[in-house]
């Protein structure tokens, strides 16, 4: 019993840190959610109403698109890339501490450095993305000039407006560019997939390809699942890399996401109340993909020795 | 699941503590002399003009009421608007805050500023002197909820030297090379010549004017076409006509020099406080910018020759220049500790020697380099301020189609929307009529609701 207390005690810098600083702000904004409440006037209590005004407003059902297309394209992404970085890096046997050390690299780099040198690199005039295509553009011209000299200056092709013309790409660039801690956790369980399986397999004849599909894909299935459900978190709550590259939310909010939302709703426009029922609406929205997630992966996922 | 004793008494513990030091944390008073907080803004050489103008207000050791000398304590701060409404909710706020004016509004209806009418009656204070566009933007549903610290109006800079340089082209085009077009069909053709593009690539080089450099009041072009944005204090009117035919005519601007192309290109300008800047490099001709210019062309590129005027309006008909005016201002936050003291303070800046002494700019910037909000200067003001063309300023401040900062409870979200708009426009992606329609259906709604919650307040509060 003293053993329990002395342990509690020890851990309760923690617990009150949670309780105070996360537990009570929590349900605190559930309460908030049905009221009007701009901080400096008491909260009143309004029912659903702001849930009903979230559903008639154009810019949440534009911000949710963006978010859904976003986590999309990023947690897609970020599954193939890493799970094909540690699978490369698996299969290299020389170099392979070096490789790790690249990759890891950029995930050590802070979120508000990366995100500035990369608004830099999309840059349409002076960015490295535009340095590195235009000369294959530059080639493509003089080629199509050779073949139509009086082709006008408009219709040559130059690197494009990145943050304006595919500002989901530059979010997705940016998110596959920390992609290399997800790649080590992968690594991590490929290296724990039992040598044994595969000389089964391949005395079985097994292909490279059969071997990835049959053998190495159903036993890191569980890791699989892992970083799903972090990248849905993670991706979903996305707010310091598109806050910072379009500080506007982009051209016509093509780079507006709930949480930027959320937070211009809460700080700039005061609306504390309308701002905490989209902030459940979030979160909300994070649990039943997750749930999907468990749900879809029941029959997939297999956890040895469970 | 049974909690722990220990965890329940450490977080009780922890709640009782909470509510014994719950309390606003108040520098120390001396018996003779009071501490009034003022949390400002400005950093850099605007910061350091309003920092020496409050030492000036220490030196003269104003007395309050109980003949104790009153010293303001004068903080910088980022992000002053968010910081001071937290203080107000948390019943800690500073005795002064300077906002800005946009700020006014919302923090009225929230109840969140002391209105200032109580000490303007009580010492007789002369709100005539002001200009008739700063001060409005300081009353609002018939209170007065903040004082100027600085004003600040746009006007058209052009660049001199690149109108020199393209002379020619210019009287060719029957142009005058040496002033600022006057119409906006002139300025249309100045913008023709001025432009040069790369005469192998096609590539912009250089363009006479770009309505999206800096873009910072992209919400405003309809006032040059005679159009508003709101009526009354309930009605927003986005879609006015006026507004439209702007709208029209920068859509048809930009597709003239090519909608992707100009944004694109526009990527490539330095930021705006840098020998970059691209009107301080010469790459965009004219731009409509605010009296703050000079400052940065005399810190960056003082050899540059350049201009001012005001913008061209569509009346044409002899009609005032229109001039879109902001400013920054100072108000007494709700629950300050000092209000009599505070109002000492913004009295003492708003007088004839703190206003100069803040806008002035003698002194090799010695206060900010801009004009004042008062009708009148004291003789030899204007002559000896840094500014060049600070009379350009004064003229459209003056002028009876002077705009002010909307006075709407939803203008910060109301602003943002139509620069969505704006860009929306400009790449094609919708036409004027479409956009302007968007955001007058999307804000209308939330106007609506932040009136009704102003009634709904006012009532609650008998009728206030």
């Amino acid at each position: 019993m003293q053993r329990r207390s002395a342990g509690l005690l020890f851990a309760m810098p923690w617990i009150v840190g949670i309780t105070v600083f996360s537990l009570y702000p929590f349900l605190s904004s559930f309460y908030y959610s049905f009221t009007n409440f701009s901080v400096l006037q008491p909260p009143v209590w309004v029912g659903l109403d702001n849930f009903s005004a979230i559903a008639k407003d154009a810019v949440f059902w534009q911000v949710l698109r963006n978010t859904l297309a976003l986590s999309v394209l990023c947690i897609l992404g970020s599954i193939v890339i890493s799970l094909g970085l540690a699978l490369t890096m698996n299969a290299v046997t020389r170099g392979q501490t070096l490789y790790s050390v690249i990759f890891y690299l950029p995930h050590l780099i802070p979120t508000v450095v990366s995100a500035i040198v990369w608004m830099w690199i999309f840059n349409a005039q002076c960015g490295l993305l535009n340095g590195l295509i235009n000369p294959a553009l530059e080639l493509g011209n003089s080629v199509r000039k050779s073949f139509n000299p009086a082709l006008s200056p408009d219709a040559l092709w130059s690197g494009p407006d990145w943050r304006s013309a595919w500002p989901l790409s530059c979010l997705f660039m940016l998110s596959m560019w920390g992609v290399g801690q997800t790649a080590f956790i992968y690594l991590a369980k490929l290296k724990d997939v039992p040598e044994e399986l595969y000389e089964a397999a391949e005395i079985d004849g097994a292909s490279m390809w059969q071997k990835i599909r049959h053998v190495t894909l159903p036993m890191i299935s569980p890791i699989i699942l892992f970083n799903t459900i972090m990248g849905i978190i993670g991706i979903m709550q996305m707010f310091t890399e598109p806050f910072l590259i379009f500080p506007d939310g982009g051209t016509d909010r093509s780079a507006y996401f709930l949480p930027q939302y959320i937070y211009d709703t809460a700080f700039n426009y005061m609306r504390m109340g309308y701002a905490s029922a989209l902030s459940w609406i979030l979160f909300v929205m994070i649990l039943l993909l997750t749930a999907l997630a468990f749900r879809i992966s029941r029959d997939r996922v297999y956890y040895a020795g469970a | 699941m049974r909690i722990p004793h220990v965890v329940v008494g450490t977080l009780l513990l922890f709640f009782i503590f909470s509510l014994l030091f719950d309390r606003p944390f108040a520098p120390a008073q001396y018996d003779d002399v009071v501490n009034v907080t003022y949390w400002e803004k400005w950093t850099g050489f605007e910061g350091e003009a309003m920092q020496r103008t409050i030492e000036l207000f220490n030196s003269k050791h104003f007395r309050n009421q109980k003949n104790q000398i009153i010293h303001c304590r004068y903080l910088t701060t980022t992000q002053v608007d968010r910081k001071s409404l937290l203080g107000i909710a948390g019943g800690n706020p500073p005795d002064l805050a300077g906002f800005w004016s946009y700020n006014t509004f919302s923090f009225a209806d929230m109840g969140a500023l002391t209105p200032l009418d109580d000490f303007i009656q009580r010492d007789h204070f002369d709100t005539s002197k002001y200009i008739d566009v700063f001060i409005q933007s300081c009353q609002y549903h018939d209170k007065t909820w903040c004082l100027p610290t600085t004003p600040a109006i746009v006007a058209l800079h052009w660049n001199k030297d690149l109108f020199h340089a393209s002379a020619k082209e210019l009287t060719a085009a029957g142009l005058d090379p040496e002033r600022a077009p006057r119409t906006l069909a002139e300025l249309e053709r100045y913008a023709e010549v001025l432009t040069k593009r790369d005469p192998a690539t096609g590539k912009m080089l250089q363009m006479g004017f770009l309505p999206t450099e800096p873009g910072w009041w992209n919400w405003a072009w309809g006032y040059y076409w005679g159009g508003k944005l709101y009526e009354g204090d309930d009605k927003l009117t986005a879609t006015d006509p006026k507004n439209i035919e702007a709208w029209q005519w920068m859509s048809r601007y930009a597709e003239k020099y090519g909608r992707e192309e100009t944004h694109s290109w526009q990527q490539g300008f330095g930021s705006f406080d840098s020998p970059q800047n691209a009107f301080l490099n010469g790459k965009v001709a004219m731009v409509v910018q605010g009296v703050w210019m000079a400052n940065f062309i005399r810190f960056h590129n003082p050899h540059l020759n350049w201009g001012c005027a005001p913008f061209p309006a569509v009346h044409e008909n002899g009609g005032d220049p229109v001039g879109i005016a902001d400013m920054d201002v100072i108000t007494i936050p709700r629950g300050a500790r000092h209000p009599d003291e505070a109002w000492q303070v913004i009295k003492f800046i708003n007088s004839t020697e703190g206003m100069e002494f803040l806008c002035g700019g003698r002194d090799n910037n010695g206060g900010q380099g801009k004009l004042t909000p008062f009708k009148t200067t004291t003789p030899g003001w204007i002559e000896a301020h840094t500014h060049p063309y600070l009379q350009v300023f004064i003229d459209l401040a003056k002028s009876k189609n002077a705009v002010g900062t909307p006075k709407l409870p939803i203008w910060d979200e109301y602003k943002k929307e139509l620069h969505a708009a704006f860009d929306s426009m400009w790449l094609g992606k919708s036409t004027p009529e479409e956009a302007l329609q968007r955001v007058q259906d999307r804000m209308q709604p939330k106007l609506d609701e932040a009136t009704r919650l102003r009634k709904q307040r006012a009532q609650q509060h008998g009728g206030e």
